[in-house]
C-alpha cells in the first residue's frame, strides 16, 4: 500500500471540456485543495458543486463496483473512484476521456461499440438442451477446480479501460477488443457451456483473437484484475490445441441430482415445525 | 444518438504510444518496427541475390554496388533489429501459448498477473539480447582485427 | 484460409526461421565463429568464388528454397497483419491478401528460379 505523508495539497486539474453543440474539446484548469483520502471522482464533484456546474462525468457506485467512471487519468485509463489524487504524485492532474471511443460530452465515453462487441461473443451459456435452459430442473455439476479456471474472469465490470489501452484497438475499429475476447474465453473454457464452435466462427476471423500480440496494456490498465491479456493467450492456446485434435470436443457439464436417499447424521436436531402452511 | 459525438482514436500513434505502460508494451512496439524494416529488406534482397544466377560479372557489380559504408552500417542496424525480433519472437512462441503466464486465480490486490509472472523471462531474454547484440558489434565491425 | 491455421503457419515457420536465420546471419557476418563453413572454398562467404561453391550442393538447394518460402510467408503474413489493423475495412483486407499472396509468390518463383539456376548452370 503507498504511503503518502502530506495531509493536504494544492493540486491543479486539466479537464478535457467539449460541448457537443459548440467546437473542439478544450483543456480547462481548477485548482482545488485536496485532502488525504480524496479520489479523483471526490474531486470532480467537489469542481461540478463548486466551480463549474457543466462539468459532466458518468459516475455510480463510487467503490469500484460498477464501471462506470472510467477516465484516462495522468496518462492511464483508471477508475475515478479508485484513483487516490495524491497518490498520483503529481501537483497536475490531467483527466481526459478513455481514448479509442466517440466523446459525447466532456469525460463520458460512447460505450455503444464496446457493449456491441461483448454481445458479439454470446456472453451466455449455450447449450443443445435448450428446454432446461428455459424451465430448469436442477443446477449443472462444477467442481470448485473447474470454477478456478474461468473465475478470474468474471470479475469483469465492463468499464472500458482495456480498450482503451490496447495498441491494436487504436487503429483497429473491427477488433474484438480484449474485453469480449476474454469473455469469450469465459464461456468457450466453462464446463458448462457447448458453444465452442459457434462462438470460434466469431472469434477466429481477421480481427478476431489473433489480432492480439500481448502488450498486455489491457492487464496492466484493468482495475479489477481481470487480466484479460492471460485470458487472450489462453483461448489462443485451446483454439489451437482443438485445431491439431490434441484436445476433443467434449460435452458440457451433467446435470446434477442430489443423494437420493439423506443420510442425517445422528445428534442433528430434526427442524422446526413449519407456522405457514 | 443526434449529439455529434467528437471521434477520439489515437490512430497509427497508438501503436507508437508506449506512455506510462510497462516493458510489455514497448516490446510490441519494437517488434512491429524491426518486423517491417525485416521485410521491407527481404523484399529487395531476394531481387539482389537473384543476381547471382545471371553469372560472376552481375554478381560482382551488385557487390560492388553495395559496399559502401552507408551499406554497411545499414545491415548492421539490419542485424541488430533481426537480433531483436527473433529474441522477442522466442519470447511470443511461448506466451501465445500460455506458457510462463501461470494460472487464472482469485485477483487479490496488489494484482499478481501473467505479465508479472513472465516478467524473469524478459529480464532473462534481455540480457541475453545484450550479449548476443555486444559479440555481433565486435564481429560485425572487426573490431580488435 | 482459416486465421487460426495462417497463425500457426506463422509460428511454424518463426521457429524454422529462428534457427535457419541465425545460421545465415552468421555465416555471412560473424566469420570468427562461423567462418569454418565458407572456408571449405577457400574465400570469403560474398565472393563469387564461395557463392558458386555453395550453391552448387543439393543440401544447400534444398535449404534455400525451404528458407526462401519460409521467410516470405512470415514475412508477408506479418506485413498483411499490420495493414489490416492499420485499414480495418473488410473489402480493403480481401484485396490486400490478394496482393500480398500473389507478391509472396512472384517473389518465390523468383528466388527459387535463381537457386534452380545457378546450380544448374555451367558457370
Amino acid at each position: 500500500m503507498k504511503k503518502v505523508e502530506i495531509e493536504s495539497k494544492l493540486i491543479n486539474f486539466k479537464i478535457l471540456r467539449y460541448n457537443p453543440d459548440n467546437g473542439k474539446p478544450e483543456i480547462k484548469e481548477y485548482k482545488v485543495e485536496i485532502k488525504k483520502g480524496t479520489t479523483v471522482l471526490d474531486a470532480l464533484i467537489f469542481i461540478k458543486e463548486n466551480f463549474d456546474p457543466t462539468l459532466s462525468f458518468r459516475y455510480s457506485c463510487r467503490m469500484g463496483v460498477c464501471g462506470s467512471c472510467g477516465m484516462f487519468i495522468n496518462g492511464l485509463p483508471a477508475l475515478a473512484c479508485q484513483t487516490q489524487v495524491l497518490h498520483l504524485n503529481s501537483d497536475t492532474v490531467e483527466i481526459k476521456p478513455l481514448p479509442n471511443y466517440e466523446i459525447i460530452r466532456d469525460v463520458v465515453p460512447d460505450l455503444e461499440t464496446f457493449f456491441c462487441k461483448h454481445k458479439e461473443i454470446k456472453p451466455f451459456i449455450i447449450r443443445k438442451d435448450e428446454k432446461e435452459l428455459e424451465n430448469p430442473t436442477n443446477e449443472y455439476r462444477m467442481t470448485p477446480e473447474e470454477l478456478e479456471e474461468i473465475s478470474q474472469f468474471t470479475y469483469c465490470i465492463k468499464c472500458g479501460s482495456c480498450l482503451s489501452a490496447c495498441p491494436t484497438y487504436a487503429t483497429d475499429s473491427e477488433f474484438l477488443g480484449p474485453q469480449a475476447l476474454a469473455q469469450a474465453y469465459r464461456y468457450m473454457a466453462d464446463v458448462r457451456d457447448e458453444g465452442f464452435n459457434e462462438r470460434l466462427n466469431v472469434v477466429d476471423s481477421p480481427h478476431g483473437c489473433w489480432r492480439c500480440h500481448y502488450a498486455s496494456a489491457c492487464t496492466q490498465a484493468c482495475p479489477k484484475g481481470v487480466d484479460p491479456a492471460l485470458a487472450i493467450q489462453l483461448l489462443k492456446r485451446e483454439i489451437i490445441f482443438r485445431m491439431l485434435g490434441i484436445k476433443k470436443e467434449r460435452e458440457g457439464a451433467k446435470l446434477y441430482s442430489p443423494p437420493k436417499e439423506k443420510k442425517i447424521r445422528e445428534g442433528i436436531p430434526s427442524p422446526p415445525e413449519r407456522t405457514v402452511k | 444518438m443526434n449529439q455529434k459525438t467528437y471521434k477520439n482514436r489515437l490512430g497509427i500513434l497508438g501503436w507508437f504510444y508506449g506512455g506510462k505502460y510497462w516493458i510489455e508494451r514497448y516490446a510490441y512496439i519494437l517488434h512491429r518496427i524491426s518486423g517491417f524494416a525485416l521485410i521491407f529488406y527481404l523484399s529487395l534482397h531476394v531481387f539482389v541475390t537473384g543476381e547471382r544466377a545471371k553469372g560472376s560479372e552481375a554478381w560482382e557489380s551488385i557487390m560492388g554496388f553495395l559496399k559502401t559504408p552507408v551499406f554497411h552500417f545499414l545491415e548492421y542496424l539490419l542485424l541488430l533489429a533481426f537480433i531483436y525480433h527473433a529474441i522477442n519472437g522466442f519470447r511470443l512462441i511461448f506466451l501465445e501459448f500460455g506458457v510462463f503466464l501461470g494460472k487464472p486465480a482469485q485477483p487479490k490486490y496488489p494484482y499478481i498477473t501473467s505479465i508479472h509472472r513472465q516478467r524473469p523471462f524478459v529480464f532473462i531474454l534481455m540480457i541475453l539480447g545484450a550479449i548476443f547484440i555486444v559479440i555481433a558489434t565486435i564481429e560485425y565491425f572487426k573490431i580488435g582485427g | 484460409m482459416k486465421e487460426s491455421r495462417l497463425w500457426f503457419l506463422q509460428f511454424l515457420t518463426g521457429a524454422i526461421l529462428l534457427f535457419l536465420l541465425t545460421m545465415h546471419m552468421g555465416i555471412m557476418h560473424l566469420e570468427d565463429i562461423f567462418g569454418f563453413i565458407s572456408r571449405v572454398s577457400g574465400a570469403e562467404p560474398l565472393d563469387w568464388k564461395a557463392v558458386l561453391h555453395r550453391s552448387k550442393q543439393v543440401a544447400f538447394l534444398v535449404v534455400n528454397i525451404i528458407f526462401l518460402g519460409s521467410a516470405l510467408f512470415h514475412g508477408l503474413y506479418g506485413l498483411r497483419n499490420i495493414l489490416i489493423e492499420a485499414i480495418p475495412a473488410k473489402k480493403f483486407g480481401k484485396i490486400l491478401g490478394l496482393v500480398i499472396t500473389i507478391f509472396g509468390i512472384i517473389l518465390f518463383l523468383y528466388g527459387s528460379y535463381a537457386t534452380i539456376g545457378i546450380y544448374v548452370k555451367k558457370f
